[in-house]
């Protein structure tokens, strides 16, 4: 006695919103048409034969119908308040849009496959240019905008400034001062030959003064700073 | 005058296969010192010009690029000479497509919430066939965003998205037009149609 056995048929489906999407159309009406608790039911029931054909039911399936019937028992207790009623038809929104979203998206797919299929009786016809032709290429602006601010840049980087070694400073100035009980103001300056010299020196006075270790005695003729002896 | 239309139809022809990727009518007018609508007036011409039997192309606009194709019935003929290889899509490989063509640019996310499921290994193989293209977005996380690129235009021989999709989806009418247009010019500004509809 040979077993003969029975042979199941599903369809595949690449995901929940595919499934959901082949329960509505079975309705022949609109996804808002139908009462949330019936297609909840029916995706439900849906799982567990795929479960009994040992079908591979994916995490996808199991958020999609756990989401479905928490709409469902939503949809069935009395709502307390006017928020929570705003909240669920949100969600109810929601779902119904993410459904009729991937429907569209199912007719393009399907659009562009037939797009796909049609191209191949069109070929892309052009005057054959010959090696010895070159097509005139009109840089993109942002191209031309990047290669611009590069050319900026290297020009600005060949300006070279010449960096000089510190001759004089401040601080070794006040130090050579500092051996002196008094100093003349304008002979000291007049006997340093350069500018920077005549600055440092000066800068360097200022600074004694401002610390406190000098004071200014008299200012003819000459001002004379002398050392303040603690 | 007559005689100068036609001189312009003639340049316009001339232009648009001599160019290797097919050329704008923007381009087209800059070219010739034309104005826009004076250059599509004489493209619709042009179109219809080569809807008689005599001729063996036709003119159509890919991406906003004027080419001339052969036509359907001599692809017979055609293919005996020069044939394009098969591009293979699986059926879950052209849902997210769809998506990035409609949608783009999108980020990953957007893609998987649409489809309620794992795209990824779809969005690589895309990207692999170059029909789509990533960027880093500047959104907190710095995710990819996806967009068709000219390929699929050229693959598909699709002027514009709104071909394929028309009146889907809850966009704007305005922003609709301007964010379709951003989408096919890779590299010429969208070009406003209605500047010369004034007179």
């Amino acid at each position: 006695m040979s077993e003969e056995k029975l042979v199941f048929t599903l369809p595949e489906f690449e995901g929940p919103l595919d499934l959901l999407l082949f329960l509505v159309r079975k309705h022949r009406v609109d996804v808002r048409q139908i009462p949330l608790s019936t297609i909840a039911d029916e995706f439900v029931a849906h799982l567990e034969k795929m479960k009994f054909l040992e079908l591979e039911v994916t995490s996808d399936f199991i958020i999609m119908a756990s989401t479905l019937m928490q709409m469902k028992s939503k949809a069935l207790l009395p709502r307390m308040n006017s928020e929570e009623e705003q909240e669920f038809s949100e969600q109810k929104q929601a779902f119904y849009q993410q459904v009729e979203e991937y429907k569209k998206i199912k007719d393009v797919s399907k659009k562009l496959r037939h797009r796909l299929y049609e191209s191949y009786s069109r070929n892309h016809v052009k005057a054959n240019t010959l090696d010895i032709e070159k097509e005139v290429e009109e840089l993109p602006e942002q191209l031309t905008d990047a290669f611009k601010s590069i050319m900026k840049e290297t020009f600005e980087k060949d300006r070279v400034y010449t960096v000089y070694a510190e001759l004089f400073s401040v601080e070794e100035r006040m130090n050579e001062l500092e051996e002196r009980f008094e100093i003349s103001l304008i002979t000291e300056l007049k006997s340093l030959s350069g500018r920077l010299e005549i600055i440092v020196t000066f800068l360097a006075v200022l600074e004694l003064v401002k610390l406190g270790k000098y004071t200014l005695v008299s200012l003819e003729p000459e001002p004379l700073f002398r050392r303040v002896e603690n | 005058m007559n005689e100068d239309n036609l001189n312009k139809k003639a340049a316009i022809e001339a232009l648009i296969l001599a160019s290797k990727r097919g050329v704008t009518p923007k381009k087209i007018a800059k070219i010739l010192g034309m104005r826009l609508n004076q250059v599509m007036v004489l493209v619709d011409e042009l179109t219809d010009d080569y809807k008689s039997k005599d001729h063996g192309v036709q003119l159509m606009s890919v991406e906003g690029k004027l080419r001339f194709y052969t036509k359907k019935d001599l692809q017979s003929y055609v293919d005996r000479l020069t044939k394009r290889p098969l591009v293979k899509i699986t059926d879950t490989q052209m849902e997210v497509l769809a998506i990035v063509a409609v949608r783009g640019p999108v980020t990953r996310v957007d893609v998987e919430l649409m489809r309620g499921k794992n795209s990824q290994a779809q969005l690589a193989e895309l990207l692999k066939m170059s029909l789509v293209r990533r960027t880093k977005s500047k959104l907190p996380g710095n995710p990819y965003m996806y967009k068709v690129t000219s390929k699929f235009y050229d693959v598909f021989q699709i002027d514009d998205v709104s071909e394929i999709a028309e009146k889907l989806f809850q966009k704007k009418e305005s922003e609709d037009e301007s964010e379709t247009s951003e989408i096919s010019s890779e590299d010429d500004e969208p070009v406003q149609e209605e500047s010369g509809q004034g007179d």
